[in-house]
């Protein structure tokens, strides 16, 4: 059965750490959570990695969920603080490796094609250096879509902050990528 | 002059081609099995600890008995005061015979209290390892709380 159509479980249920309760939780956010690591640079093995140890701190720490805020802005605050210390960890191996393919959309011109590549390469290490919280204002806002809002109320800060976050991501990434010759 | 529109195009473009990662099968399985795991090695860790401590008070009792069994000992063994003696010039026999049932039930005075000392002593000494055995936040054998740990 595909979990992540059931119903959500009560915040009983989750603080009571509830096998399907659990279950549940994971199958839902896991995508959300995988995503978020990718964004700050975590890819193949170390990706799984980093998404088992979040899950295992929201397990040790459900408990104390009180449910103050919504789950998924609680959890996304577990996977920040996680994926940036396990980012730490690894961070030599973690910006050296990037996806290999990416979906072609295009009836582009090979050449074009490959330049849009290392474009889209450089971006990606270049994102993956930012901070966890830069990085997940990046994430939310520009590669799932949501709007400053909305992305504000995921990580739980005024949208003043996400605006701020955005936009030294952005004067980051504008000076790192410059450096590399890009033309922006 | 910054252009910050073609960054943000670029930025947006990349982030969505950024290849979606696939889901872990049985993660939450896996979690919940290695949290089953850690807190199974935290009871025994625990269990570990706890027969640890008691050889440790059982040692420090074991080593403070001894120590009042030997001062105990020492003390039983060691001559008590002399009688006095008779002098030089007098003899045995001069001494009469209630002079010398004195002296006896003096010396047997003088062993009782040596004995009394003795077991004093050492009571004195356990209490003060049981003491700093307290203060050190081991627990005390003869308290309640010591004997219930």
């Amino acid at each position: 059965m595909d979990d992540t159509r059931q119903e959500p479980p009560s915040l009983e249920r989750l603080r009571q750490r509830d096998p399907d309760a659990f279950t549940w939780l994971v199958n839902h956010h896991q995508i959300l959570v995988l995503r978020l690591g990718q964004a700050m640079g975590l890819h193949g093995a170390n990706l799984e990695d980093a998404a088992a140890d979040v899950f295992d701190n929201v397990y040790r720490a459900l408990p104390t969920f009180e449910g103050r805020s919504p789950l998924q802005t609680w959890l996304y605050r577990v996977a920040v603080r996680t994926l940036a210390r396990f980012r730490s960890r690894q961070k030599s191996q973690a910006i050296a490796e990037l996806p290999q393919e990416i979906p072609d959309h295009a009836q582009r011109a090979p050449d074009e094609r490959l330049e849009k590549r290392e474009v889209n390469e450089r971006i990606w290490a270049a994102v993956a250096r930012l901070g966890p919280r830069q990085a997940m204002a990046v994430e939310l806002h520009y590669r799932q879509g949501y709007s400053v809002e909305d992305t504000a109320e995921l990580m739980g800060c005024p949208a003043g902050t996400v605006k701020t976050l955005l936009f030294r991501s952005r004067e980051q990434l504008r000076m790192w990528l410059r450096n590399e010759g890009l033309d922006l | 002059m910054t252009h910050p529109d073609r960054l943000e195009t670029l930025l947006s473009s990349a982030m969505r081609e950024l290849p979606h990662p696939a889901p872990i099968a049985d993660l939450a399985h896996h979690v919940m099995a290695k949290a089953r795991q850690r807190e199974a090695n935290s009871r025994l860790a625990m269990a570990k600890l706890i027969v640890l401590r008691r050889w440790i008070r059982l040692t420090h009792r074991l080593a403070a008995c001894a120590i009042a069994s030997l001062v105990a000992v020492v003390a039983l063994s060691s001559p008590g005061i002399p009688a006095p003696l008779p002098d030089d010039e007098t003899t045995l026999a001069q001494i009469s015979v209630d002079d010398a049932d004195d002296l006896t039930l003096a010396q047997e005075q003088i062993d009782v209290d040596l004995i009394a000392g003795a077991v004093l002593l050492a009571v004195i000494l356990f209490a003060a390892v049981e003491r700093g055995m307290t203060a050190s936040g081991t627990l005390p054998l003869l308290t309640p709380a010591g004997a219930r740990a």
